[in-house]
């Protein structure tokens, strides 16, 4: 499956990279991440649940940081399931726009949940862990400028999956077949409605 | 017309286009010439009012053509005129309610409708499964080309009697050769059907004029058979000017409700390889103007489901309201790919235009008015051909029959459905089961699709040892 797109930080890019680089933070903004251990330098290992309605998959896995370019771009390998490449862009307004490009291999049970579920899935997942990341910038910033504690709690499972919930929803009205059944469904009724009142 | 429009720049309407009005008016009504001939032909041959076909099959249009494009904001440029798949099961339940006459009364067209109601809900059904399943493939499986080729052999080629009947006055095979008075009535259908042979050949790529054969046959052979003294001009002058169409609704409680809701919901299995060849063609034609123009493509061939769908929505808008079950038409679908214009709003005029159609009294008296000689003559010819477009179907798949398995199903299907409609009374195979739901016993043509179905999944799930061998290599 290939992940693109792209987000805009709040924040100057020396202190997103800080904050990206920073395996407590990126294991917070991540939805199910249960835990991301530092290895050695740029290798973490993780454990991961994602669970999707009645099917869950536990991933656990080695993360591997290279072509590391501090503060631009860093390329993300978890072993087995697919690479990423990162860009951080300084934008003149003081503002940072991270890029993301990258390829993912799902397989298991996983992947019998359908392709499309799994899409807005992982766009669920994305759009929340820079929702997380926005507030954990925020908070870093916040802390920065007053010298006090980072005051900074992740959300919960609860609030990503109302989250991915409320995703998939929307996604669903954008399918041509189901748009076509909110059409048919009232038209039908109204048609039946008209043919029994001619009828009597 | 499109085609006499100044070529300055690549002419032509997309599907989201809208022409202006005048050119949408001349565009509508001749979309309504081409689909007119064979729409009221098959309202004919099911003995339905034609001019309630004419508007509820223009207002289905409308309806599957609005739904498209808010489900999708495109539109599928389709006309659904009524399909000739269903007369041999609907002819079934008119032989079956005794009517003699040329158009049933409302009382047998509700019990038949019902029969469309199942076929639009099985359309919708299949379209969902198709989304759902990801594509085609698991169709093909379940249907493949050998079971819905055949089967269309077996409606067109079913009905060869009958329309020998039509085209000989006869009505019956039971006849005394000697007391045959009919040589003016077979001399109308021959001549319908020599004009019919002559005109498709011969104006064939002829343009606009060279898609209307039929029509033109139709009018060759009414003129023919006025001085043959066949044309009935009595029954003209009856009607007002302006007049509601006769609108019947669907009933469930009559004895033969359930023999009709599965012989003629299931013939919607024919129509689905059909409309989905029509999509995969207009889509083709679609995009090969919008590269012309530069603009971006419609790629309509993805949405196989959900044109079933529509086509299941434009059944249910017929059933409820005492029509013929629809199909896309390949004779629109011409007429667009000539005229360069597959401009929905357009489909949507003519669709207004025939809804209109149904209030003219006179129109419908004068194509009541044709001889069942004419009718016969062009049958002869348009029932033959349903059946060489399954043989189509099955070459253009390369259906190999060669193999046993393929050979064995289309054997079995064409011999229960043709030697059963042909065979039996309103063919309903002598079979007392189920009498409860077939009280007048098994319709052949539905009884061999289904036998054909389930001879195809047997071999799905107990694979032949040659496909065995094959696939593990």
């Amino acid at each position: 499956m290939k992940l693109e797109g792209e987000h805009v930080f709040n924040g100057p890019r020396e202190d997103v990279w800080e904050m990206f680089y920073d395996p407590a933070i990126l294991a917070s903004a991540v939805p199910g991440m249960d835990k991301l251990d530092v290895v050695a330098e740029n290798v973490y290992e993780g454990v991961m649940n994602v669970r999707i309605g009645p099917v869950s998959g536990k991933f656990q896995g080695k993360l591997t940081l290279t072509d590391v370019v501090e503060p631009e771009n860093l390329t993300l390998t978890v072993d087995g399931k697919g690479v990423g490449k990162v860009n951080f862009t300084q934008n003149p307004d003081g503002t940072t726009t991270l890029k993301y490009d990258g390829d993912m291999n799902i397989g298991g049970a996983l992947a019998s949940v359908g392709q499309r579920m799994i899409d807005s899935v992982a766009k669920s997942m994305i759009r929340s862990a820079f929702e997380t990341l926005d507030k954990a910038l925020e908070a870093r910033l916040a802390a920065k400028k007053t010298g006090t504690e980072v005051n900074f709690t992740p959300p919960t499972q609860t609030e990503f999956a109302a989250g991915v919930a409320k995703d998939m929803v929307g996604g669903f009205t954008k399918v041509p077949e189901l748009r076509l059944i909110l059409y048919i469904l009232p038209v039908v009724t109204i048609l039946v409605i008209l043919a029994l009142v001619l009828g009597k | 017309m499109a085609t006499a429009a100044p070529k300055a720049k690549v002419m032509g309407y997309l599907p989201n286009d809208t022409p202006p009005f005048g050119q949408m008016l001349l565009l509508g009504l001749q979309h309504v010439l081409t689909m007119f001939p064979a729409t009221v032909l098959a309202a004919i041959l099911m003995k339905f009012p034609v001019s309630t076909v004419l508007t509820i099959t223009g207002l289905g249009t409308v309806v599957a053509l609005v739904g498209a494009k808010l489900a999708m904001g495109k539109y599928i440029p389709l006309y659904y005129g009524s399909s000739f798949s269903y007369i041999a099961a609907v002819s079934a339940v008119m032989a079956a309610k005794g009517v003699t006459g040329a158009v049933a009364p409302p009382e047998v067209i509700s019990v038949a409708t019902a029969g469309f109601i199942a076929t639009g809900v099985i359309n919708i059904v299949v379209g969902i499964i198709i989304r759902a399943s990801g594509g085609k493939e698991a169709v093909d499986k379940v249907l493949p080309p050998v079971v819905t080729g055949s089967v269309a052999v077996t409606i067109g080629i079913g009905l060869g009697a009958a329309a020998l009947q039509m085209a000989t006055g006869t009505f019956s095979s039971v006849f005394d050769i000697n007391a045959l008075t009919n040589l003016k009535w077979i001399t109308a259908s021959t001549i319908t059907l020599l004009a019919a042979f002559i005109l498709s050949v011969y104006l064939q790529g002829k343009g606009f004029i060279g898609m209307l054969p039929i029509l033109l046959a139709a009018i060759v052979g009414y003129v023919v058979s006025i001085p043959l003294g066949l044309v009935d001009f009595s029954t003209f002058g009856k009607e007002a000017l302006l007049r509601a169409p006769q609108i019947s609704f669907p009933v469930f409680n009559d004895p033969l409700t359930l023999t009709v809701l599965v012989g003629v919901g299931i013939m919607a299995i024919a129509t689905i390889p059909e409309s989905t060849a029509h999509l995969y063609q207009i889509s083709l034609y679609v995009d090969h103007l919008a590269e012309e123009q530069g603009k971006e493509k419609y790629n309509l061939s993805r949405y196989i489901g959900l044109n079933l769908m529509l086509d299941g929505l434009n059944d249910l808008v017929n059933g409820l309201f005492g029509s013929t079950a629809g199909t896309n038409y390949g004779e629109n679908n011409s007429l667009m790919v000539i005229t360069r214009n597959y401009s929905g709003p357009s489909l949507i005029t003519a669709g207004i235009i025939s809804i209109l159609l149904g209030f003219i009294g006179p129109l419908a008296e004068a194509v009541q008015s044709i001889p069942t000689a004419v009718s016969g003559g062009l049958a002869i010819y348009l029932f033959g051909v349903i059946g060489m477009q399954g043989v189509a179907l099955m070459m253009a798949e390369k259906v190999n029959l060669y193999d046993p398995k393929q050979l064995a199903i289309g054997a079995t299907v064409l011999v229960i459905g043709i030697g059963g409609n042909i065979g039996f009374s309103g063919g309903f195979l002598p079979i007392p089961l189920f009498t409860g739901v077939f009280p007048y016993g098994w319709p052949a043509i539905a009884t061999g699709a289904v036998v054909g179905i389930l001879m195809n999944l047997l071999t799905l799930f107990w694979k032949p040892p040659m496909e065995r061998a094959a696939a593990t290599k």
